[in-house]
């Protein structure tokens, strides 16, 4: 609910919807205005005149002679039913056409209601009474009949009603139907965008054809879409041959370095330089190998070989291939994963991304350290290492997948950068996601593969 | 060991070859995939290294002609494409070994020397390797070294026994890799290293003489001197 109230579309319908009633209100309060305060006013300034003259005839003339005047009064055909009522000091009724009144006097109008029958049918009367007492103890009540204005009024407010209830039930059904109409177009747009972020540049926004507003814009963001992948495109390529191109000439410098490390004797400072040369070269040479195979799988040009694993056997022998590393370090390494756990990856490449992962991890945490290879997952399969080692800020572990970057403590700790890059490739390739969490303390490098995954 | 060099870079080939000479083989050049296969049809080698892209005749391509011909003189393949499918790829072809550019020469020469034993002497499975007084059991799972039963771990057994099949030749830390352990894998680290360290110890007590030796910057060679 409260999601549908956050939505624009929605607020704007009950906005319209809101302003609709506030201007039905407004034509019936003139309504009301014309067509029952105003003839009011006019009938009640009637009946005070008409209260006067009787209550000067009563004064002046008598009981008996008002008695007759008002019947009189009573008998001549006007618009309005005229009625009235006169009682004696006594208490007794000298002529009366009303009904019934009030027992005490009032000092305002009041209405009061006076039906008659007539030959069996029912006529409605309301009438608008003035009512005096006098010093004598004598009681006038004196009115008009009001019925059609009241009637008037009943209509009004109840049109008004209606109106006013059909408007915001129209218009709350009609905003969350608009809001779900174009939420559903935005939701179209925001899942490319997710798609698009998640690394799958291809992905394209629907478009209908009917030339909408949406549809325009969608357009606009594909050809954006295009744009950047053409750019990403033509960045990876460049990087791609780079390497590529420089693989031979290494090779010559190699195979150079090798001779001139025959040639001088062994323990000389030439001979070191020689050696110190043709580790860099051995360097520069798994750099390139490891750019290559990360453009290759973000390209898609990597085929995988998917297959059903054990993935306790893959963690194991993990485990086994680091463990002497771990021992020297006196890191503890230990596995968390419960046969039976299997799932559809690539073997190569997941062993690869955790070797990558607890490489990694042992480089960065300290002596005394913990290591866990962990896997677990009924459906999704989550697979990677956590440590308790120094871990990684939130900026960080933003930043580390990007290539050639590295965590901020690196001084004296060897790798090229390009570790965390390759598990992210090999988790995009998977359609698994790669997310690095704070492990309280420690880093928890986690993989997250679908189900059955292609 | 007689090898048939095919490349196109003059260069590199150049230094193959005068490195391969250095070490005492016999090398002849083709720079060109057409000459390549007619040499390689017509002359016996014990091994060939063959560039993965050449003029002429794709290396590949090369390769399954001559496995058409029912010639299986190992070949090593070279290649600028070191990624893992490539790898696959050209085993898949019929290649022995597979190697990326750029490579050290030792790393290339202890290949060759592993893939000239095999062609000379046809595999058959041996199911007991003995190295000096170090005597393993490839049926049995057995490791003993005199009296002494050695109890070692699966992976410490393959690694012994691929370096006792190797004996007297140089085994690169890849080389380890790739035939060890199952995984097509690049650590970024030296890890191999510290298992041979492990099997060394046990391997080793006492007055005992060391089996396995370090060939500096190379890897590693199991031997009785």
């Amino acid at each position: 609910m409260s999601r549908l109230f956050r939505s624009l579309s929605f607020r704007l319908a009950l906005f319209y919807a809101v302003l609709l009633c506030v201007s039905v209100a407004l034509v019936a309060a003139i309504g009301y205005r014309v067509w029952v305060a105003w003839p009011m006013q006019e009938i009640e300034s009637e009946v005070d005149r008409e209260a006067d003259e009787t209550a000067r005839v009563l004064q002046n003339e008598g009981i008996d002679a008002t008695r007759l005047v008002l019947e009189q009064r009573m008998r001549s055909a006007g618009v309005r039913k005229s009625f009235h009522a006169l009682i004696a000091p006594d208490g007794e009724i000298v002529s009366a056409n009303l009904p019934s009144w009030p027992r005490r006097p009032s000092s305002h109008m009041t209405l009061i209601e006076a039906d008659t029958f007539l030959d069996g049918f029912e006529d409605d009367y309301t009438a608008l009474v003035r009512d005096r007492t006098f010093a004598d103890g004598t009681r006038l009540l004196v009115g008009r009949d009001v019925e059609d204005i009241l009637r008037e009024d009943e209509l009004l407010r109840t049109a008004a009603l209606w109106i006013v209830c059909v408007t915001l039930v129209l218009g709350l059904a009609g905003g969350w139907l608009m809001s779900r109409a174009i939420g559903q177009r935005i939701e179209t747009l925001a899942r490319t965008a997710r798609q698009v972020m998640d690394g799958d540049l291809s992905e394209r926004v629907p478009v209908r054809g009917t030339s909408d507003d949406f549809d325009r814009l969608n357009e606009t963001i594909n050809l954006m879409l295009s744009r950047i992948e053409a750019l990403f495109g033509t960045a990876r390529r460049v990087s791609e041959n780079v390497a590529h191109e420089f693989r031979t000439p290494l090779a010559r410098l190699l195979t150079r370095l090798e001779a001139l490390e025959q040639l001088e004797p062994e323990g000389t400072p030439a001979r070191e330089e020689v050696d110190n040369a043709i580790a860099e070269v051995n360097r520069l040479q798994r750099i390139f190998a490891a750019l290559l195979r990360i453009s290759r799988l973000e390209g898609g040009r990597h085929p995988l070989h998917i297959q059903r694993c054990d993935i306790v056997s893959l963690l194991e022998d993990l485990v086994e291939f680091y463990q002497p590393e771990a021992d020297a370090r006196g890191i503890e390494l230990v596995l968390d994963a419960q046969r039976p756990l299997v799932a559809e990856l690539d073997l190569d490449l997941m062993f690869q991304a955790l070797s990558n992962l607890l490489d990694n991890a042992l480089k960065y945490v300290p002596g005394g350290g913990r290591i866990e290879a962990f896997a677990s997952g009924e459906g999704a399969l989550h697979i990677g290492i956590a440590d308790n080692g120094p871990g990684l800020s939130r900026e960080e572990a933003a930043r580390v997948t990007e290539p050639f970057s590295r965590g901020e403590d690196t001084a004296g700790r060897a790798g090229e950068g390009l570790g965390l890059s390759m598990v992210a490739a090999i988790a995009q390739v998977h359609g698994a996601r790669f997310r690095l969490e704070d492990n309280r303390p420690g880093l928890r490098a986690l993989l997250i593969v679908p189900p059955g995954l292609h | 060991m007689q090898v048939l060099l095919v490349e196109d870079d003059e260069r590199l080939a150049g230094h193959i070859a005068s490195g391969l000479r250095a070490a005492g083989h016999l090398v002849e050049h083709c720079d060109n995939g057409r000459d390549g296969l007619v040499r390689a049809t017509c002359e016996r080698f014990d091994v060939i290294v063959l560039d993965r892209m050449l003029p002429g005749l794709d290396g590949l391509k090369l390769l399954g002609a001559l496995r058409a011909t029912d010639d299986a003189t190992p070949v090593l393949l070279l290649s600028a494409l070191g990624d893992v499918d490539e790898r696959v790829r050209g085993l898949r072809a019929g290649g022995d070994d597979y190697m990326a550019k750029p490579f050290a020469m030792s790393e290339l020469l202890a290949r060759l020397e592993s893939l000239g034993r095999r062609g000379s002497a046809p595999a058959e499975p041996a199911e007991h390797l003995r190295v000096g007084d170090v005597e393993i059991d490839l049926v049995s799972h057995v490791v003993s070294r005199g009296a002494r039963r050695i109890p070692l771990t699966l992976r410490e057994l393959r690694i012994v026994a691929y370096l006792a099949r190797n004996a007297g030749r140089v085994v690169t830390r890849s080389m380890l890799l790739e035939n060890v352990w199952n995984y097509d894998f690049d650590p970024q680290t030296n890890i191999i290293d510290q298992h041979i360290s492990k099997l060394r110890q046990k391997l080793t007590t006492g007055d005992e003489v060391q089996v396995i030796h370090t060939v500096r910057g190379v890897g590693y060679v199991m031997r009785v001197e």
